[in-house]
């Protein structure tokens, strides 16, 4: 009887134990999506092709200058289905890529023909 | 539950509980336990979390606040919209489309003082500072942060109708 009980707080145990473990990594993933930060470096990447499709990709390392000094991006220009890149350029003093940028697509017109730009965008270190 | 049943040693009939039963017993009481203590603890973790949100977003707060207010600024005309024709300003808006800045609109916002654009901005309980820099310099500069120790800074980026882009950096401080 007393074995049969202890195997039963045994079960309970484990069973609140994996109530906690599971519970903690939920509410810390749901804590940790999207992060404030992550979202506020789309808002500048919106911003900054904003500037640049006013612009029509005309000088990008000028727009790039009127940028937040720690942030850093790569632009990639295509035709309008990507298939061909067109402009490649990088924000001075930044490296090439980041593992952790965050891409940006947005298509626009010039001169009647669709093209496509592409903004990676990361915080440097 | 309670069992009758006959008692052949002394020929008569017992009432009382058999083994089965109380062993269900037992377990149910188990089982209620274990429930009852997964929900506290899932209470408390749930509680705890939220605390820890909310701290979080309080936290941030004031950087929210001028991330909003630079949304307002750059994406948004202002209200009235045409504020700088009518002098009829109620909220400062900067933009005459998405980040294309509206130079009239710099211009009258030239003869605002710092007090007015806290308030324009709906930001009454911070000191205001708004700066438009081009390759480093300032070409515009609207408010002031006074002698606030605890500033917040957001920069985003901006054009001017011609197509000249600007850095737009507004920096908010503690209105002591």
């Amino acid at each position: 009887m007393s074995y049969k009980g202890f195997i039963a707080v045994l079960d309970a145990l484990i069973a609140l134990i994996m109530l906690v473990m599971f519970t903690t990594i939920i509410f810390s993933q749901l804590q940790n999506l999207p992060s404030l930060n992550e979202a506020l470096i789309f808002k500048q990447g919106y911003d900054i092709l904003s500037v640049l499709e006013y612009t029509n990709f005309s000088d990008p390392q000028a727009v790039f200058f009127e940028t937040s000094g720690p942030l850093c991006m790569r632009l990639e220009l295509y035709n309008g289905v990507a298939s061909q890149k067109t402009g490649y350029y990088v924000k001075s003093g930044c490296d090439y890529n980041y593992v952790n940028e965050k891409t940006i697509w947005r298509t626009y017109v010039v001169e009647g023909e669709f093209k496509t730009a592409k903004l990676a965008i990361w915080m440097k270190e | 539950m309670g069992k009758r049943f006959k008692d052949w040693k002394n020929g008569r009939l017992c009432n009382c509980f058999s083994g089965h039963s109380k062993k269900g017993q037992t377990y149910m009481v188990e089982l209620v336990f274990v429930v009852l203590l997964a929900s506290i603890l899932a209470f408390i973790l749930i509680s705890f979390f939220s605390f820890l949100v909310k701290e979080d977003i309080k936290g941030n707060k004031p950087y929210i606040t001028v991330w909003g207010a630079s949304d307002v600024l750059l994406h948004s005309t202002g209200f009235s919209p045409d504020w700088e024709e009518t002098g009829n300003l109620s909220a400062i808006g900067i933009a005459y489309e998405r980040n294309v800045l509206a130079d009239p609109k710099l211009v009258f916002l030239s003869s605002v003082s710092a007090e007015e654009i806290s308030r324009l901005m709906h930001l009454e309980i911070y000191n205001v500072s708004i700066e438009l820099l081009h390759e480093g310099m300032v070409y515009y500069q609207f408010g002031s942060v006074g002698n606030s120790t605890q500033i917040q800074q957001v920069e985003r980026t901006c054009v001017s109708s011609n197509g000249t882009p600007f850095l737009l950096r507004i920096r908010v401080g503690g209105n002591e």
